[in-house]
C-alpha cells in the first residue's frame, strides 16, 4: 500500500507546474467548501466557478497525462525487478483515478444545494431528474477519467494510433453523430445509465488484467520519436539521406527526413509528400473533407443562430481553421529543435538560421492555412453573400493567429512555449465572438481584433529572435526513456 | 555450498536473425565480484538483461537465487539491485522523491547507508533529475540500486560518466559492499583498469560468446606474450597452439605472439624447434583485452 500511495503522490506531482497548481486548487476548493458550509453571501456561481477552477487545476496533469504516465511507468525496465512492481503501480493508478473522481464530485456537492436554493428562491422547482447526486457524479467522473486514461494508454503505444486519435479529436462531432445513429440516446432502455456507468470500471479492470499478464509493455511511441530525434539526428537513418542533407544543409531544412517532423508532416500534409504543394493541398483537403462529411455524409440541420448563420457543413469546418494555429506552433517548435543540429553542421550564424527557419515555418503553415481558406471562404461567400465582409475578417484574424503561433513555436525552448501558446489561444478565444461572421457584425471590433493579433506578431517575433540569440543549444533535453519494455 | 546467486545454462538471445548471445553457461556465487568486458556490441548488456529476465532468452535459461529469472518471486526481486546503462530516473522528480518512491517498493531499505553514500558521493538529492549532470544521475541510479542492500548487485557500465575521483570512491564503495562475502556483484565496464582493481572474476564476451570465465589472476597468468628471436628466418607456420595474435618483424627473424593456456614445456619445445630464444611477458588485463580483440 505504501508503494501505491507513493505512486499516487508521484502522479499528482510529476509535472513541476502541477505542484503549484495543486496548492492553488486546494485553496480554491477549500474556499468553496468553506463558503458553502458557512453559508456566506457568495452566489452559487461564484462558489461553483471557484470549485470547478480548483478541480480543473488539480486534475490537469494527472487527468490528461495519466494514461501516458501509466504507460511510461509500466514500460520502465527496472519495474520488472521491483517486488510486485506492476501490481503496485496499477493499484496506485486506480487510487489516483478514485482520488480524481472524488475531487470531481466535490464541486457538485458544493453547487447542488446552492442551485436548488437559488431555483427555489425564484419560485421554481428543480426537476429531480436533473439533480445530480454526489454518488452519481463520482461514478461519472470515475468513468470519464478511467476511459480517458485507457484511451491515452492505448494511443501512446504507436505513432499511427496517436495520429488517429488526433483526427478523432478533430472529428469528435462526427463520431458523436455516428454513435447517435447506431445507438440513439432515446432508444436506450430505462436503467441503462447504471450499465453505462459500469463501462469505465470494466474497461479499467480489463486494462489492469492485461497489464498484469502481458510479457512486455511498449514504451511511449511519441517519446520514442523524440528520442530518435536526439540520438539519431547527427547520423539519422540512411547514408543517402544523410549525404543529401549535409550537402544541402546551408540552404534548406528538409522536413521530410526527420522522425519527429515526419509524424506531424504526415498529419499536416496528409498526402505524405512533404512538398510545398502538398502543404497547400493538405489544407484544401482537410477543408473539403469537412464540407463533404458535414454536408453529405452526416448533414447537420441548418442553423439559424445569430452567430455565423448558415449551414453547418460550412460553419463547422471553418471553425476548425484556428486549430491550424496549434499545429503551426508545433511545426515551428519542431523546426526550431531541428535547426540546432543544422547550426552544428552547417556553420550558420544564429540570425541567419533563425531567418531560414522562420521562412520555412511561415511558408508551410501559410500554405496549409491558405489551402483550407481557399476552399472554405469562397464557398461561404457563395452561400452567404450577406456576411462576406465578416467572412474575410474571420479569415484575416485566423491568419494573424497562425503567424503569432509560428513565433510561439519558434521560441520553443522551455515551458514558456506552453504558457505563451496558451496565452495567445486564450486571447483569441476571448476575442472570437468579435470576429465570427454574422449579419450585424461590428467591423470596428473585428478590425480591432485583427490589428491586435497583427501587432502581437512583432513582440512575439522579437522574443523568438532574442531567445535564438541567447539560447543554450542543449537546453532542450529529453528525459531518458525506457529502451525496452519490462 | 551456498546457493548460486546466478546460474546461467546455455543462454542464447537473438533479435530477428541476428544472434547476439550464444550458448553461455556460468554461475555466480556470493562473494564473487565479476567484471564483464567486451567490445561495443559484444553482447554484454544483452547478457545482463537476459540474465535478469528483462526479455525471454531464445534458448537456455537463467536462474536467480534458484528461480527462473522470467518468473521471479517478490522475495527474490527484493534481493536484487540493478543499475542500467541508461538510467531510468523520472526527470521531474527530485533525488529524494525518487529514493522515497523506490524505497516504498521494498520491505527493507537502508536509509542510513543511502544517506551516507549520498554524502560521500556528493549527490544533490534536492535537485530534480533533469538538472543533474550525467555523473550525478549515474550515482543516483546506483543509490537506488543499493538501498535494498541487495544480495546480487548488477551494474551495467556504472562508471562510464564518472570522473576519476568519483570512480575511485565508487569502486571503493563497491568493494566495501562485496567484501563481506555475502553479496555477489556483476558489473560491466570499458575501463579495464577498474575491473582489474576490483573484480576477482572476469567474463570476456566476444561476438556473443563467453570467451573467458574465470579468476582474474588465472586469466592474467594464462595469457602471455612471447617475443621470439631466431638466428634464421622463421617459418611461415610457427607451430604454436592457442594463438590470440601474432606479429612478425620485418627482418623475418623476430615475432611477437600472444598465446593463451600454453604450458612452459610447450614453449620450450617450440623454442628448440625454431632454434630461437623465446622471452615470456605477463600481460595486464587491458593488454589482454586488446590482444583478444586484435
Amino acid at each position: 500500500m505504501k508503494a501505491a500511495l507513493q505512486v499516487v503522490r508521484t502522479c499528482f506531482g510529476l509535472v513541476p507546474l502541477q505542484r503549484w497548481l495543486n496548492g492553488i486548487s486546494g485553496a480554491l476548493i477549500a474556499m468553496s467548501v468553506g463558503a458553502a458550509i458557512l453559508g456566506t453571501g457568495l452566489g452559487f456561481i461564484g462558489l461553483g466557478v471557484a470549485g470547478l477552477l480548483g478541480l480543473c487545476l488539480i486534475a490537469l496533469a494527472p487527468g490528461f497525462c495519466g494514461g501516458a504516465m501509466l504507460r511510461y511507468g509500466l514500460s520502465l525496465t527496472l519495474l520488472h525487478l521491483r517486488p510486485h512492481g506492476r501490481a503496485r503501480l496499477l493499484l496506485g493508478a486506480t487510487l489516483a483515478i478514485t482520488l480524481l473522481a472524488t475531487v470531481a464530485a466535490l464541486p457538485v456537492t458544493i453547487v447542488q444545494p446552492q442551485i436548488t436554493r437559488s431555483i427555489a428562491g425564484g419560485g421554481l422547482e428543480l426537476d429531480s431528474n436533473l439533480a445530480l447526486q454526489v454518488s452519481r457524479s463520482f461514478l461519472i467522473a470515475w468513468n470519464v477519467v478511467a476511459i480517458f486514461w485507457v484511451a491515452t494508454f492505448a494511443i501512446t503505444a504507436s505513432r499511427i494510433a496517436t495520429i488517429v486519435a488526433w483526427l478523432a479529436l478533430m472529428g469528435a462531432p462526427v463520431v458523436g453523430k455516428l454513435l447517435d445513429r447506431v445507438i440513439p440516446v432515446d432508444a436506450l432502455p430505462q436503467g441503462s445509465a447504471g450499465l453505462l456507468l459500469a463501462i469505465g470500471p470494466m474497461t479499467w479492470m480489463l486494462l489492469v488484467l492485461w497489464c498484469l499478464k502481458a510479457r512486455s509493455i511498449r514504451p511511449m511511441a511519441f517519446h520514442g520519436i523524440l528520442t530518435l530525434q536526439r540520438e539519431n539526428e547527427p547520423s539519422d537513418t540512411s547514408a543517402s539521406s544523410r549525404s543529401k542533407r549535409v550537402d544541402n544543409a546551408p540552404s534548406t531544412i528538409d522536413v521530410r527526413q526527420k522522425p519527429p517532423t515526419r509524424l506531424f508532416a504526415t498529419f499536416w500534409y496528409l498526402n505524405g509528400s512533404g512538398s510545398i504543394a502538398g502543404a497547400a493541398a493538405a489544407g484544401a483537403g482537410v477543408a473539403l473533407s469537412g464540407v463533404l462529411v458535414f454536408g453529405v455524409l452526416i448533414p447537420f440541420p441548418t442553423s439559424g443562430g445569430a452567430v455565423w448563420p448558415g449551414p453547418s457543413w460550412l460553419k463547422v469546418p471553418a471553425l476548425y481553421l484556428p486549430a491550424f494555429a496549434a499545429i503551426a506552433a508545433l511545426v515551428g517548435r519542431l523546426l526550431a529543435l531541428r535547426a540546432r543540429h543544422l547550426w552544428l553542421r552547417a556553420g550558420m550564424d544564429r540570425a541567419s538560421l533563425f531567418h531560414l527557419t522562420e521562412k520555412y515555418c511561415l511558408l508551410i503553415t501559410g500554405l496549409t492555412l491558405g489551402g483550407g481558406a481557399a476552399v472554405l471562404l469562397p464557398l461561404s461567400l457563395i452561400q452567404q453573400p450577406d456576411i462576406a465582409a465578416s467572412v474575410f475578417t474571420y479569415g484575416a484574424a485566423t491568419c494573424a493567429l497562425v503567424v503569432c503561433m509560428v513565433y510561439v513555436g519558434l521560441s520553443a525552448w522551455s515551458y514558456s512555449f506552453i504558457q505563451l501558446g496558451l496565452g495567445v489561444i486564450a486571447l483569441f478565444l476571448y476575442r472570437l465572438p468579435s470576429i465570427l461572421p454574422q449579419p450585424n457584425a461590428s467591423p470596428a471590433a473585428a478590425l480591432g481584433t485583427i490589428m491586435m493579433f497583427a501587432l502581437l506578431v512583432f513582440p512575439l517575433r522579437w522574443y523568438a529572435r532574442r531567445r535564438w540569440s541567447k539560447l543554450d543549444w542543449h537546453a532542450w533535453r529529453l528525459p531518458t526513456m525506457a529502451r525496452r519494455a519490462a | 555450498m551456498s546457493q548460486a546467486a546466478v546460474s546461467i545454462d546455455n543462454l542464447g538471445k537473438s533479435f530477428g536473425k541476428h544472434e547476439v548471445l550464444r550458448g553461455i553457461s556460468t554461475e555466480v556465487r556470493a562473494g564473487d565480484v565479476v567484471g564483464v568486458i567486451g567490445k561495443n556490441g559484444a553482447g554484454k548488456t544483452t547478457l545482463l538483461e537476459a540474465m535478469l529476465g528483462f526479455s525471454p532468452p531464445s534458448s537456455g535459461h537463467a536462474r536467480i537465487f534458484g528461480e527462473d529469472s522470467l518468473a521471479m518471486s517478490a522475495a527474490v526481486k527484493a534481493r536484487i539491485g540493478f543499475v542500467p546503462q541508461q538510467d531510468e530516473l523520472l526527470p521531474t522528480l527530485t533525488g529524494e522523491r525518487q529514493l522515497a518512491l523506490t524505497a516504498s517498493f521494498y520491505p527493507r531499505w537502508d536509509r542510513e547507508l543511502i544517506k551516507r553514500l549520498a554524502q560521500e558521493w556528493e549527490v544533490p538529492l534536492q535537485r530534480r533529475a533533469s538538472a543533474l549532470s550525467g555523473g550525478e544521475r549515474q550515482k543516483l541510479s546506483t543509490l537506488l540500486a543499493l538501498g535494498n542492500r541487495p544480495d546480487l548487485l548488477v551494474l551495467d557500465e556504472p562508471v562510464a560518466a564518472l570522473d576519476p575521483l568519483a570512480r575511485r570512491k565508487f569502486l571503493q564503495a563497491l568493494l566495501d559492499i562485496a567484501v563481506d562475502r555475502e553479496r555477489a556483484v556483476i558489473f560491466s565496464s570499458h575501463i579495464v583498469s577498474d575491473l582489474e582493481r576490483v573484480a576477482n572474476r572476469i567474463w570476456v564476451v566476444k561476438d556473443g560468446r563467453m570467451l573467458w570465465d574465470g579468476e582474474t589472476d588465472n586469466l592474467k597468468q594464462s595469457v602471455r606474450r612471447l617475443h621470439i628471436q631466431a638466428r634464421e628466418p622463421l617459418p611461415a607456420e610457427l607451430g604454436l597452439a592457442n594463438v590470440l595474435s601474432a606479429r612478425r618483424g620485418t627482418d623475418g627473424r623476430t615475432a611477437t605472439v600472444t598465446v593463451r593456456d600454453l604450458a612452459d614445456a610447450d614453449i620450450d619445445t617450440a623454442a628448440t624447434r625454431l632454434g630461437a630464444h623465446i622471452e615470456r611477458e605477463g600481460l595486464g588485463l587491458e593488454d589482454i583485452f586488446l590482444e583478444i580483440h586484435a
